[in-house]
Parts: structure tokens; sequence; C-alpha cells
């Protein structure tokens, strides 16, 4: 008789699609979805349907592994005892001999997540004061956009779009991204509701819009002045919630009339008479709404550009009201307790010998060039939920640090790029292996991960590998982690989800099996327009409007690379197919599609004598990559585009990619984000 | 009367996420590679338009089939509702019906060299159910109908579309609305400031 679990799908993808697990004698299967997840209808993604050949993959390593000599390949399959029982000395003896752990660092991410996946960040605060690799690699300069200009991260509902008479998708490709957001746009598209695409390449959500605009990369802040100042001299505008709830509006008008629209106009690529009718379609349609991509603030000055595009509905008075806003991203729905995050090592652990170290040493995520000059040095990494090799601007950097630091410690599925640098390879369980939680960032469905069987070989889930770390360390060093070993997992998830219950509805998170569960936020944002600034008002910006007449321009002799050497812009974009660098090494989805592709222009094509299934070599100051060409009028002359997280050869695409930090990105995250789409590559056929 | 099944295909929904093409090889259980349903990419353009659009191709169940009339070892039926199924006891793998079919549908299951088609998962259709495909769409750019609705939908229906192949003579089970592309704007080349871009 088949047992049916309930599971979420843990990756981090707006869906995350509650599943329905089918297990028969302790195996798995049958992964479906669930019929009763209100945003997805049961319906998966292509990479869902290859979850239970992940969890069975002959590649999955199932074992701890030594690596004998970094880099070597040679691997020797160890116990856990013997592995956590090595790492534990290594910590001990660090603190030791410095005194503290600063040189223990800790570089995790979202690769899972689970709420539990929090212990790992809860178990390094439980032993000391450590170094930290903060931010975000994602969405952080245009979450700092919406910061400074509503006080918040907020946004409406997913299915508040059916409200809108014109959704505007900008700077992302939600047909490759976000599948089941797409049929809430098909529906108002259906009802009349105009689609309008702002993207340099004609994507396929481009494909499927009313009106397309392809915009130079980068330009996205002039397009907006662009539209704002014909809605200002149009009189398109909203005075009565510009007077009551907007602060600098004066001020940023006089700047808008200092503006020229040619002058924007031209920067964009797209003529005055085409921003002006973009300008009277969006100032005309009310409510619209912007739903904003995580694509185009990965330019230089791409968070000023996202602030720039917020002034839209603040001009149009769509803030606050059913249909409008702007869709981005919100943290909102994961208010846990902090019950992991507010360990800390006991005082004598943390002021021993060293009473300046107060605080945890921080250095921005990707930074390993970075990472390899601080004093004192970094002697043991601990990677998991990330594939910074493959994932982390300027990968040969990021190899080479991870070549040089004496101890890593990757906690992970596959053989990962970053793995392959690991002396210790701790084996981790799948979303069906272990119980968790998991709350969309999108539409904040609240999910349980069942555990549908036993781990897979002798997988740990990352909460167990820390929880018995922390045990060793306190049987060899009474006291070494305040980290509470003898509390349950099932205890921990009660603990943090303390404060989310009242939001779900619910007594105890065993209830989000029963059906789907929703974090009860505002469907419609800043109804009562109290924004959460300092003014309490939508605020302007007004940074550069003192010194500058327009907002920064980005200095291309600045960007490294860019010449008559190196003249395609080199766009990575997401495919259907890969989840950063998860999912690459599936063999079905790979035999489905081909994501190691360069899409270049025809016309660029002829010219370099280049036709679709050549295989190309694109390379700059950086490095190579060899890629098979595919020809196709959807990007410009100017640009290439490839799909991120493909690998060549052992090489990521981010090769390619110089490490350029975002113009901010600090504000919530503390440090800056980078780019991604600030890279110049030159291409030739390989004979 | 059991009205003819045909699928109805919306290309102005349609992702090109191939959730429909898994979902058929999955749950039919077959190897990584083999597809009896395939996503694949229309891109016309000419100087002012790009018509773009992905379309989800499988067996057609056409009216009059070629694989059915050409197989020598009887392996061919068409159901009343139309659907054109495939009795793989009976096939030898010689070829014939891949060769007359004009759409690819027929194809060699590697893991016995016999002919494999998509069946429109049919056990589901007469549980009223979808077929694979169709339940995993998650636009809903995929649908199966009956032929007798067809004259009745609000929908513009076509038999193909631009860029796609017309062959009428064996009636192909198969409609596609419309495609509908929209207004583009495509930049002006922007010079490179300073000489570099």
């Amino acid at each position: 008789m088949p047992m049916i679990y309930n599971n979420v799908c843990s990756g981090v993808c707006p869906a995350s699609c509650r599943l329905k697990t089918q297990v028969q004698n302790g195996i798995l299967t049958e992964i479906k979805g669930d019929s009763d997840d209100l945003y997805t209808l049961g319906r998966l993604c292509a990479k869902g349907y290859t979850l239970l050949e992940r969890v069975y993959s002959p590649e999955r390593i199932i074992y701890p592994m030594k690596q004998i000599g970094k880099g070597t390949n040679s691997w020797q399959r160890i116990s856990w005892e013997q592995a956590l029982t090595e790492i534990a000395k290594i910590i001990i003896r660090i603190k030791h001999e410095h005194g503290n752990l600063w040189p223990v660092c800790l570089d995790q991410s979202l690769g899972t997540k689970g709420i539990l996946n929090r212990s790992v960040e809860g178990f390094f605060n439980s032993i000391g004061l450590i170094t930290k690799m903060i931010g975000s690699p994602c969405e952080s300069a245009g979450s700092d956009a919406l910061m400074l200009s509503y006080g918040s991260c907020k946004k409406p509902a997913p299915e508040d779009m059916l409200n809108s008479q014109l959704i505007m998708i900008w700077g992302g490709n939600p047909a490759a991204t976000s599948l089941h957001q797409m049929r809430y746009v098909f529906e108002a598209q259906e009802r009349g509701a105009m689609i309008v695409v702002i993207d340099p390449i004609f994507t396929a959500t481009a494909a499927r819009s009313d009106l397309y605009f392809q915009i130079n990369p980068g330009t996205d802040g002039d397009l907006a002045l662009g539209i704002a100042k014909v809605l200002f001299e149009e009189d398109l505008l909203d005075r009565p919630f510009l007077e009551k709830y907007t602060k600098g509006w004066p001020e940023f008008c006089s700047l808008l009339k200092r503006l020229d629209l040619k002058d924007l106009a031209s920067r964009t690529g797209i003529p005055v008479s085409e921003i002006s009718e973009l300008a009277r379609v969006y100032g005309e349609h009310k409510p619209a709404t912007i739903w904003l991509g995580f694509g185009g603030q990965h330019t230089p000055t791409g968070g000023q550009n996202y602030r720039l595009i917020n002034i839209l509905p603040a001009l149009t008075g769509n803030i606050g009201i059913a249909g409008g806003n702007v869709h981005y991203y919100s943290y909102d729905m994961w208010d846990f307790a902090g019950v992991f995050t507010n360990l800390r090592a006991t005082e004598a652990s943390n002021s021993q010998n060293s009473k300046e170290l107060l605080e945890h040493r921080t250095l921005g995520t990707g930074r390993f060039a970075s990472l390899m000059t601080l004093d004192p040095a970094i002697q043991l990494l601990w990677v998991a939920g990330r594939n910074p090799a493959s994932q982390d601007p300027d990968s040969a950097k990021v190899k080479q640090a991870l070549r040089e630091i004496p101890t890593i410690v990757v906690a992970d599925l596959f053989m990962t790029q970053t793995a392959q640098f690991a002396d210790y390879f701790l084996p981790v369980t799948t979303p069906f292996e272990s119980e968790d939680i998991v709350i969309s960032f999108w539409h904040y469905g609240t999910a349980i991960n069942e555990k549908a069987i036993e781990p897979v070989g002798e997988c740990k889930y990352d909460f167990q590998i820390m929880r018995e770390l922390a045990a060793i360390l306190n049987r060899m060093t009474p006291g070494f982690s305040t980290f509470p070993v003898e509390r349950e997992a099932a205890e921990w998830l009660d603990l943090e989800m303390q404060k989310l219950y009242p939001l779900l509805g619910i007594q105890h998170y065993l209830e989000l099996a029963s059906r789907y569960h929703r974090v009860n936020l505002a469907p419609v944002p800043w109804k009562d327009k109290l924004f959460l600034t300092p003014s309490g008002k939508y605020e302007f910006p007004l940074e550069y409007s003192k010194v500058q007449v327009t907002p920064p321009r980005l200095n291309l002799s600045a960007v490294p690379g860019s010449s008559k050497v190196y003249p395609f812009r080199l766009i990575s974009t997401r495919s259907s197919f890969l989840l950063n660098s998860q999912f690459g090494n599936s063999a079905r989805l790979k035999s489905m599609e081909n994501s190691l592709v360069i899409l270049i222009n025809p016309e660029t094509g002829q010219l370099k004598n280049i036709v679709t299934g050549d295989k190309i070599k694109v390379y700059n100051q950086l490095g190579e990559i060899g890629f098979e060409a595919y020809l196709t009028p959807s990007v410009p002359l100017d640009v290439v585009v490839a799909y991120v997280g493909v690998e060549s050869g052992g090489d990521d695409l981010n090769t390619l990619v110089p490490l350029v930090e975002n113009d901010l990105g600090d504000v919530i995250m503390g440090v800056k984000g980078f780019l991604f789409h600030h890279s110049y590559v030159n291409l030739s056929k390989v004979n | 009367m059991i009205s003819q099944k045909v699928f109805l295909v919306n290309p102005n929904r349609c992702l090109g996420c191939k959730t429909c093409q898994i979902a058929c090889a999955v749950q039919h259980g077959l190897p990584p590679g083999v597809f009896l349903r395939k996503v694949e990419l229309v891109e016309l353009s000419s100087p002012s338009q790009i018509i773009k659009y992905y379309i989800s191709t499988s067996c057609h169940h056409c009216a009059n089939p070629e694989c059915f009339r050409l197989c020598s070892e009887g392996a061919y039926r068409k159901l009343r509702n139309g659907i054109v199924v495939f009795d793989q006891a009976k096939c030898t793998g010689c070829g014939t019906c891949i060769r007359s079919c004009s759409f690819g549908a027929p194809i060699i299951n590697p893991l016995n060299g016999k002919v494999i088609k998509c069946d429109m998962c049919y056990g589901n259709i007469e549980d009223h159910e979808s077929p694979y495909c169709v339940a995993a769409c998650p636009v809903e750019a995929l649908k199966v109908i009956d032929a007798e609705h067809i004259n009745r939908m609000d929908l513009d229906l076509k038999r193909t579309l631009p860029g796609l192949p017309r062959i009428e003579l064996t009636q192909p089970s198969v409609r596609y609305v419309a495609v509908v592309m929209g207004k583009q704007i495509f930049r002006r080349r922007v010079p490179r400031e300073g000489g570099r871009e």
C-alpha cells in the first residue's frame, strides 16, 4: 500500500510548489504537484519532474568524503564521526591559536530554503565570532530601491495582477522564472489588460506582450525619467497623491523640467515618440502595475534605476490601490522568531584574549579575492547551500581562493564546482528525507516537508550535521558551543514559527500539511499610505539631484574589457531548465534542451561567419568558455546572451563576468550587490 | 455519438517551458531523451517585426492517419473518439509508420526497438481526466476539446500557423489559436560613447 506524503520544492524559486510524494516500501515512487496548492494548481515546471531522479541520481554523493589533496579528485570515503571530529579539532585548534574564530568563515545561501537550514548560521553563532560572507548576489540592489522609496519592501499578492488594466514587466522574463504567475498575466490580458514588456532581449515573455520595448541595457533609469517627463508635461499625474503622500516632489519636478527628453531617448535607444506613447499608455491605464524582474538591477546604476522606475506609480497614484503597486520582492513573510540567529557563544568563549572582538567579521558575498587579504587569514571555510565557484563573478579568482584556503567543508548533494576544492564533502538530504518548512517569498504559501523516506545512504540534513558537530565540540571542549543539542528538529520548527502562526491561522506547524496556507500579508500594500520611510511619505530619489542634472551615468571607460577588443555585452539570463547551478546535471533536462548555447544576432553571425550549431569560443580578459551558437533576432546586435548556471568543461559562465559592485544593496543587507549583465566579450568560431 | 478528440494548442499562452513534454515522458516511464511530445520555438523575422511563439506537438491523431493505412501488421487502430492507438505486441519495428508520418509522431523506443507513440493518454480520457501533458501545463496553453465544439468556440482557430507545415491530406486533429503578436519597438543602434558604445 503506497503512502502519500506532503512535500515542497525547496529551491530558491518564487513558486515553492507543494508536492504529493508517493512512497512504496520506503522508496519514492512518484512526486506530483499538489492540486490543493492554490498558487500552482498542482502544476510543476520541467525541473519538478526530475526531482525523483535527483534523489536517486547515481551522481549524488551519499557518504562523507575526504579529498586527499585539494583539487586532486582523489576522494576517500570516511565516517561521519571521523569527518566531524577532524573538523572539530581544526575549529578548536584555530580558537586555541588565535584566541578567536575570525579565521573560520561561513558562506551560506538559499540553495535550499528550509527553515532548519538557518541552523547552520545558528551553529556558528553558537561557537563564537567568525567571519561571515553576507549580502545577496540576487535581488539586493532592487530591494534597497524599494526600501528607500517606500521604507520597506512590500508587494501585492500574486492574484492582484488580475485587477490591473496594465501590467508592465520590466527587466525580467517570467516565462522562464515564474510560470504560474504567467497564468494570471494571461488571464488579465484576456480580460483586456495591456501587457507591456521592457527588456533588452525579445524574450518569451516579450513575445506575448501587447507592447514591447527593446531597451539599451542598463538605461532603465533614463527610460523611467523619460516616461516621467512626458507624464509631467502631458499632465497625466495624480496631483492629490503627490501633494499628500510624497516627499521631494517639488525638487524632483524641477529636475524633470531640466531633463532633455531627446537625450534620455538617445541613451535608451528608444525614439522620443515611442517613449511618449509608452508614457501615455501607462498614464492612461489605471490601475497599472509594474512587475520588476531581478535582471534589470544587475547593472552599474541598477539600484538607482530601480528607484527611478518606482517613481512611476507615485506620479500616477498607482500606490496602495488594488491592481497597482510594484511586484518585486518582500521579506515580510520570513518574520521568524530568530531562535537560531539569536544563538550566542558564552561570554567567556568570545572575549578570550581579544576584547575588541565584539562582532562577527563580515565580508560581502562573492568577494573571494578580498577574503584572501584578511588578517587573520581564513583557515576554514564552510559552504552550505551555495556554489560560489559557479555562481559568483570572476570564477577564476573564486577558485584561486578555494585552492588557497587550508580547509574547506562543503555540504551539498552533488560534486559541485565548489566541492571539487573541498577537503571534506558532507552529503546532505533532499527535501524528502527530513522534516522542514518552506515559505514562498512570492506568494507566501507555507508548506511542510514531511519525512517521506529515510535519508539515502548516510546523508544527513544540515540541521543534523550542525547539531552533531556541536555535540562533538562540546565533548572535546565542554562549553565550546551553546547550540542546544538536545532540542529536536520539531521543537526548533515550532519555536521558529511562533510569530507566524497567527498570520497563518494555525496553532502548530503540522497543520500546514492539511491544505494550502499562506502568510496573511496585505494583498494590496500601502492602502493606508503610511509609508515606513523617515518622513512617513513616499520619498522621491533626490540623492543626485543637487550635484548632477541627471542620474549617474555609466562610465564605460571604467568597465573592464569594454572596448573594441570585446565589443559584445554578455547578458546572462534564466533558463527554465536550470536553477542557478542546480539541475544542470539532469540527463533528462539536458536531453530536452541544450542550455550551453550562446544567443547571437544573425547579423553578428554573418559578420563572424557563424551559423546555428557552430562551436564557439566566447572570451574576454578573464577567460574563455566553449558554447554552441544559436542565431536569433531576439537579441540585439551588440549583445550576446547565455544562461545562468551553465558549465563548460568545469568553467561556469561567471568565468567571463568581472566582479563589479552595484550602486545599492547595502541598505538592507550591509553590502552592495553585484552585476551580472556587465561583462564584455568577443567570440570566434572554433574549427 | 462520440466526438473526435482534438488537441487545442494556444501559442499565445505557451511559455516554451516544456513541462508538457517532460510530464509525458516521466509519467510514461520513458528513458531520458525519448519524448512523445516536443515543444519547439518558431521564430520568423522581418525588418519590422519578429513572429515568435512556441508550439507543443505530438501525434495529431489524424482523421486519415497514414500510419494506420501503411502498417502491414495492423498495429494501429483508431478509436471511436478518434484517438489513434498502437499495439506494440504487433510491431516488428519496421519503421514504415515513422517514415509515413509528416509530424514525427511515431518513434522507436530504444528500450525494446518497437514503435511508441502518443495515445492521448486515452485511459485518462475514458476516466474523464486530461492527458498528462494537458494536466501539467502551468498556463493552460494545451487542451483537449471535442471536434463538434470547434465551431462554437469564441476563438480564432487555425489548422496551421506561420512557419508550420501545412499538411491537410491526413486531416490532423489539431487546432491552433491564431498567433497574436503585439507591437514591437526595437532600439536604434546606440553609438558607443567615446567610440566605445
